[in-house]
């Protein structure tokens, strides 16, 4: 007898083995309490990361918008009114404060939630997907902090808000699709 | 299995909606099978359970992606897998056992060439991780080499490598 006719008998031979083996053997205990709890768990927090995440932006972009409109104001002083400017700036810079802290706080929830999934999930994604995620969370860790290293010294200059809003609004925008389409990895 | 007293394919559309009652009856028609596939994947009865529950989760979180072009069971079989794999793949002893190197008498016992009729599952459970898997994903699901590769992220060719040593150790076994 060949090889080759060895090899055959032996991939029908293991097939029918296989094929008459039980496949259709229950669990010891019954895992749908457990399976229905988590998915309950799961959506509850899938209902929360979308409640957050449409606040986020309206409320980041709403910063930007005034920012920009001040800046305008701003730029239309005359230096007679330097007095009124320069309290105008103090405030402008306060209320940038103000803004940048909100919207590092709605960042670090996306954050957060971003690298719990990762960690929970990364056995089931795409290596590729999940390497080009944490590259793409660095990429924005660093122009955050160039953009606010320029808004510090650029305070009247509302277009770094926006940047940063943008910037952080990807990893929003990442964590969404990758929650939502890990289907396609499977 | 179709699903007894209810249409597989509404079940899923309410699923797909949210109904979790629906999902239960999907799971209590499948579960048996998935089970089955995880306990011969992983090779350990405990863990099966554990796989089974995970991959009955995942397959509530990706409903949404099943369309319908493939049987539901198939999807599911897919799905179950790679939550499988996915946990072997973890494990440091994926990534250690060369199978290459290693006889068919350490693997399979040399007791086991005596027997008139190999028990395949006893053999199964002997199998290296890797090779277990390969031989029930092209043997029993039908999956080609290049699927396997995928599953896996091992190459074609180690996969058919692993899938000629598991059978020639079966003919070997019942040449003697």
């Amino acid at each position: 007898m060949s090889n080759s006719t060895d090899n055959t008998n032996a991939t029908t031979d293991l097939s029918q083995q296989l094929a008459e083996l039980e496949w259709d053997i229950q669990p010891q205990r019954d895992l749908w309490p457990d399976i229905h709890s988590q998915i309950r768990f799961a959506d509850k927090r899938k209902q929360d990361a979308a409640r957050k995440l449409p606040m986020w932006l309206p409320a980041a972009m709403a910063a930007s918008l005034v920012l920009a409109a001040g800046s305008i104001l701003f730029s239309s002083k005359t230096y007679e009114q330097s007095q009124q400017v320069q309290q105008y700036q103090a405030e402008l810079v306060r209320y940038q404060q103000a803004q940048l802290q909100l919207i590092e706080t709605q960042h670090q929830t996306v954050r957060l939630q971003l690298s719990a999934f990762l960690n929970a999930e990364e056995q089931y994604l795409n290596p590729q997907l999940v390497a080009e995620a944490r590259s793409l969370m660095q990429n924005i860790d660093l122009a955050a902090a160039e953009l606010k290293h320029a808004m510090l010294s650029q305070p009247d200059n509302s277009k770094y808000t926006s940047m940063l809003v943008r910037a952080y609004q990807q990893e929003a925008n990442l964590l969404t699709q990758i929650s939502a389409n890990t289907d396609e990895s499977i | 299995m179709p699903v007894s007293g209810d249409n597989e394919a509404d079940l899923i559309e309410l699923a797909q909606a949210g109904d979790t009652k629906a999902f239960e009856k999907l799971y209590r028609a499948n579960v048996g099978k998935i089970h089955a596939l995880c306990m011969r994947l992983c090779g350990c009865k405990q863990l099966a359970e554990d796989l089974t529950q995970e991959a009955f989760i995942r397959a509530w979180q990706k409903l949404e992606s099943f369309r319908g072009d493939s049987a539901f069971s198939s999807w599911l079989y897919r799905l179950s897998s790679n939550v499988a794999i996915g946990y072997l793949r973890q494990q440091n002893k994926w990534k250690m056992v060369n199978f290459d190197e290693i006889s068919n008498e350490t693997i399979l016992g040399t007791d086991s060439v005596h027997e008139e009729r190999p028990d395949i599952e006893k053999s199964l459970q002997c199998l290296p991780d890797q090779a277990r898997v390969v031989v029930i994903l092209h043997e029993y699901l039908g999956y080609q080499h290049n699927e396997i590769a995928q599953f896996t992220g091992m190459a074609v060719g180690t996969s058919k490598s692993h899938l000629f040593r598991a059978k020639s150790m079966l003919q070997a076994r019942y040449r003697a």
